[in-house]
């Protein structure tokens, strides 16, 4: 998708530098010659760079675009680490997109909640600045982990730990990421965890 | 609306396009946070605006041309007096 919004971009770049120096008459050739360059084209570029910036902006190392997450991206990518953040990067199928796979969300319209929460963070990250520990916007859902992992398998039922806290599990007032459950997700999570 | 209008117009949604099509092509060479948002925000703002103009230039060319216009019946001197100029009087 890239290869073919940059395509489009140069072919429309080069139409419309063509039309902007030559500035012809208007004859129904040019006519149809700027609607593709000023529509057509552009337009194609648009779509296959937005598609290809939704794809891009799944992966791990977009996240570690911004330099405040390196900390939890090195980790995450770190072979030897044992951190859930290490473990879950480790997958096969979705270890590169694991930031968003595990941080996104998983409700109606959750795609498009998740960009907003992004350009919250990418506003945050280069105008409204931060404050160190890094802090969740709110607490970590237990939905975006049972997403994944169902609780309806009889496996989750017998772990005696589920079944103690199985309503404050449900009523998310207990966290599956918690320390001494399953947590701390990142290294750097302790010294700042809810 | 004369036709030097939709030259403006034309050349203003290239201008818009070219700047719009410049912010897609970084964050495609470049998929960093910034260039990926700003592509995504600005860019397609500026694309938006671009097409907006371009149509406006177009609705008032096909205006220019009578394309647009209500279609009216041609009248000719053998359809006779127009109606309204009879002096039947009531």
């Amino acid at each position: 998708m890239r290869v073919a919004a940059l395509i489009l971009s140069a072919i429309a770049a080069a139409t419309l530098i063509g039309y902007l120096v030559a500035r012809p008459a208007l004859s129904p050739a040019v006519r149809l010659w700027l609607l593709a360059a000023v529509g057509v084209f552009p337009l194609g570029a648009a779509i296959t760079g937005n598609v290809a910036g939704f794809h891009v902006s799944k992966r791990r190392s977009f996240c570690a675009g911004c330099h405040v997450m390196e900390a939890y991206t090195v980790d995450a990518g770190d072979p030897r680490s044992t951190s859930l953040a290490a473990v879950h990067s480790r997958n096969r199928f979705f270890g590169d997109e694991s930031c968003y796979t595990c941080h996104r969300d998983y409700r109606l319209f959750g795609t498009v909640t998740t960009k907003v929460g992004g350009l919250r963070h990418a506003w945050a990250y280069y105008v409204g600045g931060w404050t160190e520990p890094l802090r969740l916007y709110r607490p970590y859902a237990n939905d975006q982990c049972t997403y994944c992992h169902s609780t309806s398998l009889p496996g989750f039922a017998e772990e005696p730990e589920h079944v103690v806290v199985e309503d404050e599990l449900a009523r998310g007032t207990t966290s599956c990421a918690a320390d001494g459950c399953h947590g701390p997700p990142h290294p750097r999570a302790r010294r700042g965890a809810r | 609306m004369s036709l030097r209008t939709v030259h403006r117009l034309a050349t203003a949604a290239a201008v818009l396009a070219l700047a719009g099509v410049a912010f897609v092509a970084w964050s495609s060479v470049d998929p960093s946070p910034l260039a990926v948002v700003v592509a995504m925000t600005v860019g397609q703002s500026v694309g938006t605006a671009s097409l907006i103009l371009l149509v406006a230039a177009i609705v008032i060319d096909l205006k220019r041309a009578g394309v647009l216009s209500p279609m009216r019946p041609r009248r000719t001197s053998n359809d006779g007096p127009h109606p309204r100029s009879s002096n039947v009087r009531g």
